[in-house]
């Protein structure tokens, strides 16, 4: 039977697998002969990580919920980070009914404490995915995602000899990959 | 109804463990096998996550008072660290008893403490050691939560205390020592019961 959703807080865990399918970079830096490179490619590699996440929210309407997650994931290898972003997720058959739903998130991630590059970094998914209540409004979701993210890493290597291009002739640095992430929630 | 709850009565019987065992042989057949209204007989399926790896698993119930315990996963130490590229594999029995039970919200719901010994055997990697054989003698002990929605969820750790052999250059036997030291993770599993 369906249920009319109240408003009310809601609670979870997220857990899953991020692989991290395209990452694109396009880097301008002096190399040690004054010479300048402008570096730019896209390379289709596998990059896999879990993901992990807790979020607390509000039901804001009969088939709309906003939360906030935050949590641990990677982005690409070498960058893990902590993301905080808002996440809003429309349930066509309602909160708490068995049914599809689809979710918009965005926000930022924040490098581990002791990374080198201790710059924030932008985190976006859109996925979809299927809600079963257990009891009450204990659900059990699975979900599928792309996830998009985009950085300017401060450590970076020249192209040509591998060797670590020193900060101060870096002129321009940014990097962006693309993942397919999936996984369960348990949502209160 | 909830399986455990209905089982107050029957405390006083021993588990009907040649029951149990013919229902591990037809570990393939998931649909009822008794329609016993205590939940005996009773078959849960679904999937182990954890910190420590990810599978499946089949409960089969017996009297009320336990379940076996039936896990296939995949041990994922070492994959995030790089130290090794292919997640070595576990298959774990166990013999679990309900210590405690109760009800939870309107009284459909239950609660069950459980704890119970078992075996474990793989093939996985142990601390920086490479990827070996291990078998021994494993212990649990959880929470089970069982819905009237035939959901149920189960939140447990596992300690193994097991022996771990490396097969290289030379042939090495030691402790298995990832069974002790991530004893502390925790395991959540997600099953549904067939009636």
């Amino acid at each position: 039977m369906a249920m009319q959703a109240q408003t009310r807080f809601t609670w979870g865990i997220e857990w899953g697998y991020s692989g991290v399918f395209m990452d694109s970079h396009t880097f301008n830096y002096f190399t040690t002969d004054g010479v300048r490179v402008h570096d730019t490619d896209t390379v289709l590699e596998l990059h896999s990580c879990g993901v992990f996440l807790v979020n607390a929210g509000v039901n804001i309407a009969d088939h709309l919920t906003a939360a906030v997650y935050t949590g641990y994931t990677s982005v690409y290898e070498a960058r893990k980070v902590i993301p905080y972003s808002l996440r809003t997720t429309y349930f066509f058959k309602g909160c708490d009914n068995a049914g599809w739903k689809v979710f918009l998130d965005a926000g930022s991630a924040f490098p581990l404490k002791g990374s080198f590059n201790k710059k924030p970094l932008i985190i976006a998914k859109a996925g979809t995915g299927y809600r079963i209540p257990i009891y009450k409004n204990f659900c059990v979701d699975g979900f599928l995602a792309l996830q998009f993210a985009a950085d300017h890493p401060l450590l970076i290597f020249d192209k040509y000899t591998h060797t670590p291009v020193p900060e101060e002739v870096l002129r321009r640095s940014d990097r962006s990959t693309l993942g397919l992430v999936f996984g369960l929630s348990l949502t209160l | 109804m909830a399986i455990f709850a209905m089982n107050a009565s029957d405390v006083s019987m021993k588990p009907d463990l040649t029951k149990a065992l013919v229902m591990a042989a037809l570990l393939f057949m998931p649909l009822s096998l008794s329609a016993q209204p205590t939940g005996e007989g009773d078959v849960s399926w679904g999937t182990i996550h954890s910190p420590k790896g990810f599978g499946v698993f089949a409960d089969f119930l017996w009297t009320g008072r336990g379940f076996n315990s039936f896990g296939f996963y995949a041990d994922i130490y070492g994959i995030s660290s790089l130290k090794a590229s292919v997640p070595g594999i576990r298959f774990s029995f166990l013999h679990n008893v309900v210590l405690k039970q109760g009800s939870l919200g309107d009284g459909d719901a239950t609660y069950s403490l459980f704890a119970g010994p078992g075996l474990m055997a793989g093939y996985v990697m142990d601390r920086d050691v490479r990827q070996g054989f291990a078998a021994g003698v494993s212990g649990d002990a959880g929470v089970r939560f069982d819905f009237p929605s035939s959901f149920a969820v189960c939140i447990f750790f596992q300690a193994d205390l097991a022996l771990h052999m490396k097969m290289h250059s030379q042939t090495t036997l030691s402790l298995y020592q990832n069974g002790l030291y991530q004893a502390w993770m925790p395991i959540l599993s997600i099953s549904y019961r067939f009636k």
